[in-house]
C-alpha cells in the first residue's frame, strides 16, 4: 500500500506540472514561476528502505522578491529483524528464535526500531528579498511523524561586496522539537536547537571562488534516543535492557573552506573540507570531491566524499558498570565512511529538465556488531530522479 | 574557546581574501554557469544530506535540517 500511494503522489505531481506548463506561458514578464518534483530512494544493508516523493513551487514575484515552497514525503519501512533467524545470547539460556518472549518490537541495543513502517512529511517555505546590495531570507520547516516533530525558523542575510567579488553571508535558526515514544506512551521529551553561521564567498580569479564558512551551535533537552539501550556485561547480571543517557547539552562548531574552478568549457571542479568538533568529544573532518562536466547537452557530474569522526566521550560498545552516560548509538562510535556518487542531468525538450542520480554509501568501523541486529557497518543505494519545469 | 578561534580563522582568512585581485564584471562569464554557485548546486543534495544526517554526527555546517525520522 505504501508504495503505490507514494507513485500516486509523484504521478499527480508530474500531472500538475504538465497542466502547469501550459499556464506559465499566461503568466506576465514579472512572474516567473519554476516548478520541481523528484522521487528519491534509499536502500540499506540493515534493511531500511525509504521512498520520498517530493515537490517545490519557487516564484520570482518580481525583480526583487522571491518566495518558494516544498513539500516532501518519507515512506519508511524496516523489516531487517527476523525473529526466527536472529542471533541468541552467548550465556547459552536463550535460544535462538525467542527473542520476542524478552525483547519489544525495537532494537534495545542499537536504538533502531526493527520492524516499522511510518510515513514523515515536511513542509518548507522561504521568502527572500533583495534590498540594494544585501539579501534577506526568513524560512519556516516543519517536520512531522507519529513520533518526532520538529519545527524550526532560519533567518539569513547576505551581502555583496566589493564590486561583488565578495559576500558575506549570516544565517541564524532556532528549532524546537517534540520527541515521543511508541513503546512508552507516556515519554515525552523537548529538543531545543540553536545555531548561527557567518560565510564569505570570494572570487579569487575569473574561474575560481572559494567559500568559508564557521558554524555554531547549541542543542539543548532530552538529546538520548529513547529507542537506545545498553545492558550492563557483568558477572551475574539479568541483562536488563537500561535506557541510554546523554547530557542536556551539546555544543558544536566547524569551520570549513570550498573551492570551485570553473572548467575551459562548461563545466567546473570542486573541492571541500571541514573540521567538526562538540563537547561531548567528537571531531570529525570531511572532505569532498566533485567534477561536473558537459557530455552532448547534459552535464555529467561524479563525486566523492570521505568522512571520518572519534567517538564520544561516553559510548562504548560493552559497558562493564552503570555510568552517569551511557550509549551504544552507532552515530555516536567511532568510524570513517565513503560516498561515491554520480549525476546526469539535461534538458527535455523545450520546457523541462530532468536529473538522475546514484549514490552508494559504505561505513567502516571496528566494532563488535554481536552486540547489535545488523550484522556488520551500513552500506546504503540512493537514487533520485526529479522533473523540472523551467 | 574552540567557537571563537574558528571565528577567529574565518575573519583572518576573510582579511587575506580581501587582498586578492579584482575580478572585472566583464570577465565574471564562469560564474553564471549553475555548476558555479555554491547555493543552486545543493539544490538536488538534500536528500543526500538527510542520509549523511542520520547516519553520522557532524550535521552542522551545510544546512541539514534537524529533525524527522526520529533519527536525532
Amino acid at each position: 500500500m505504501r508504495l503505490p500511494l507514494s507513485w500516486a503522489l509523484v504521478g499527480s505531481l508530474v500531472g500538475s506540472m504538465s497542466a502547469g506548463a501550459g499556464q506559465a506561458a499566461a503568466l506576465g514578464d514579472d512572474l516567473q514561476v519554476q516548478a520541481r518534483t523528484s522521487v528519491s530512494t534509499y536502500s540499506s544493508s540493515d534493511g531500511v528502505q525509504v521512498t520520498s516523493p517530493q515537490a517545490s513551487v519557487q516564484a520570482d514575484l518580481d525583480s526583487r522578491t522571491q518566495v518558494a515552497l516544498r513539500y516532501d514525503v518519507d515512506a519508511v519501512s524496516a523489516a531487517s529483524f527476523n525473529y526466527a533467524r536472529s542471533k541468541s545470547h552467548s550465556d547459552g539460556l536463550h535460544a535462538v528464535g525467542t527473542c520476542k518472549a524478552c525483547h519489544s518490537s525495537v532494537d534495545a541495543l542499537s536504538g533502531a526500531s526493527m520492524n516499522y513502517r511510518e510515513q514523515r512529511q515536511s513542509v518548507d517555505l522561504q521568502a527572500q528579498r533583495r534590498i540594494g546590495e544585501a539579501r534577506a531570507s526568513v524560512q519556516w520547516y516543519h517536520s512531522g511523524e507519529h513520533d518526532y516533530q520538529s519545527d524550526s525558523l532560519h533567518l539569513g542575510l547576505d551581502r555583496d561586496l566589493a564590486d561583488r567579488d565578495a559576500t558575506v553571508s549570516l544565517a541564524l535558526q532556532h528549532g524546537s522539537d517534540q520527541v515521543g515514544s511508541t513503546i512508552d506512551s507516556g515519554y515525552s521529551g523537548f529538543r531545543m536547537t540553536n545555531k548561527g553561521s557567518l560565510a564569505l564567498t570570494q572570487l579569487l580569479t575569473p574561474r575560481a571562488q572559494i567559500r568559508a564558512l564557521v558554524d555554531y551551535g547549541q542543542e539543548q533537552g532530552n538529546l538520548a534516543d529513547p529507542y537506545a539501550f545498553v545492558f550492563i556485561d557483568s558477572p551475574g547480571n539479568t541483562a536488563i535492557p537500561i535506557a541510554a543517557s546523554a547530557p542536556g547539552l551539546r555544543e558544536s562548531s566547524d569551520f570549513g573552506v570550498t573551492y570551485k574552478q570553473a572548467l575551459a568549457g562548461p563545466g567546473s571542479l570542486e573541492a571541500g573540507w571541514r573540521y567538526y568538533q562538540d563537547d561531548w568529544g567528537i571531531q570529525a573532518n570531511t572532505l569532498d570531491f566533485s567534477w561536473s562536466g558537459q557530455w552532448h547537452d547534459w552535464v555529467l557530474e561524479p563525486e566523492y566524499r570521505y568522512y571520518t569522526q572519534t567517538q564520544a566521550n561516553f559510548f562504548k560498545n560493552d559497558y562493564k558498570a552503570s555510568q552517569q552516560y551511557m550509549t551504544r548509538d552507532l552515530k555516536l562510535a567511532a568510524f570513517s565512511s565513503h560516498w561515491l556518487g554520480l549525476g546526469l542531468r539535461g534538458p527535455i525538450g523545450s520546457l523541462f529538465a530532468a536529473e538522475l542520480r546514484y549514490g552508494h554509501y559504505l561505513r567502516t568501523d571496528a566494532l563488535d556488531y554481536s552486540h547489535y541486529f545488523a550484522n556488520g557497518p551500513v552500506q546504503a543505494d540512493t537514487w533520485q530522479f526529479s522533473l523540472s519545469l523551467q | 574557546m574552540r567557537a571563537r578561534a574558528l571565528v577567529a580563522a574565518l575573519a583572518l582568512a576573510g582579511a587575506a581574501l580581501g587582498g586578492c585581485a579584482t575580478v572585472g564584471v566583464a570577465d565574471k562569464e564562469a560564474f553564471s554557469q549553475p555548476c558555479m554557485d555554491f547555493d543552486k548546486a545543493r539544490a538536488s543534495q538534500g536528500f543526500v544530506d538527510h542520509v549523511f544526517l542520520t547516519q553520522e554526527q557532524a550535521d552542522g555546517g551545510d544546512g541539514g535540517e534537524g529533525g524527522g525520522c526520529g533519527c536525532r
